[in-house]
């Protein structure tokens, strides 16, 4: 049976009994979906490297005594998260005034030309103006792609109060995003 | 038809509505000149929304983790071999230590509770003078007439001696 026909499930269980290369297995099937969601979140390369990176091994340790009660993605996205929301206010509390907390340069971006890089820099800037809530929800929502239910699964709040937050973040969103309609359409 | 919940609309955009929704909500936009409006501005932000793709090729962690990973299990089985039984031997020689206290305390409480204390050796004197007590002093032996001003009296030394 090769790797890619067995489920996170399954790799769980074999990483609760000691087999530490279900852990690669597990790291590489699901870092894109960490990576990008740490990144996005907090706007800065290392430090979603750290949260993957924790994620995963937080999810090794919890291995042995891991239940499955909802979607695998969900409880890791869940332990990314709150690491991220820690990460989040560690920074807010040691932050200077004079230090820089711009998220990185849109350098890095594989883009075409200065047109598309201004356009994602004016998206990225917009996501990260919303509040820690709507953020995260439309971060869950918009490019992890997951339900309403999963975010409520995954963040511990209401699903009410997801949809809540959804509505307000897109409205938000739209009225950032008016000032480059040009760019959209 | 009541207009469109803007959750519903973000979930019609989204392309998340189950199919016989999808339709009733499509109809209604065709004939609901506000939710269509309403459609078309979400529709442009979630386009926009799209542009921020995420290239996470460089920023690969999985060898690390596994990495991390066989060291940590290489320095628990470490612990297992090496240090373990050093630490179970020391606590082996606490454990006797410990009785070994024990032990000697419990004799000796033994001991002192077997074999009665001797009771202190005073002599006492009838001849003691009345102020020796208002002076704290105890009438024992000879010993008191050293604090005294008085003579030590004939009878009482030959009782000291």
């Amino acid at each position: 049976m090769s790797s890619e026909t067995v489920g996170d499930k399954e790799l769980m269980a074999t990483l609760g009994v000691g087999d530490v290369t279900a852990l690669g297995e597990l790291a590489r099937r699901h870092q894109d979906r960490i990576l990008s969601l740490a990144y996005r979140f907090l706007g800065r390369w290392d430090l979603a490297e750290d949260i993957g990176q924790e994620t995963f091994l937080r999810a090794w340790k919890a291995a042995r005594h891991y239940t499955p009660k909802a979607k695998f993605t969900t409880w890791l996205s869940s332990i990314a998260i709150n690491l991220c929301v820690d990460e989040q206010r560690r920074l807010m509390r040691s932050a200077r005034p004079w230090q820089n907390l711009e998220p990185d340069s849109q350098v890095e971006w594989d883009c075409n030309g200065a047109e598309k890089r201004e356009l994602v820099g004016i998206v990225q800037t917009a996501i990260m103006e919303l509040s820690e809530r709507q953020r995260l929800a439309v971060i869950l929502h918009r490019y992890n792609g997951l339900s309403h239910s999963e975010i409520s699964e995954a963040t511990g709040w209401s699903k009410s109060a997801v949809e809540s937050l959804l509505v307000r973040a897109y409205a938000n969103l739209r009225n950032k995003l008016d000032k480059i309609k040009d760019f959209a359409e | 038809m009541e207009h469109i919940k803007d959750i519903e609309l973000i979930e019609y955009v989204g392309g998340t509505l189950a199919a016989g929704r999808h339709r009733q909500l499509q109809k209604h936009i065709t004939v609901c000149e506000g939710c269509a409006e309403r459609c078309q501005q979400m529709l442009a932000t979630w386009d926009t929304l799209d542009n921020w793709d995420v290239d996470t090729a460089a920023h690969s962690i999985a060898g690390r983790i596994e990495t991390l990973a066989a060291a940590d299990k290489l320095a628990k089985r470490r612990f297992r071999t090496d240090y373990l039984p050093r630490a179970r031997l020391l606590i082996l020689a606490f454990r006797v230590a410990a009785s070994i206290i024990i032990g000697i305390g419990f004799g000796y409480m033994l001991a002192r509770w077997i074999v009665p204390q001797q009771p202190p050796a005073t002599a006492a004197s009838t001849d003691a003078p009345k102020y020796v007590d208002a002076l704290g002093l105890e009438w024992s032996n000879g010993f008191v007439w050293s604090v005294l001003d008085e003579p030590q009296p004939e009878k009482d030394k030959e009782q000291a001696q």
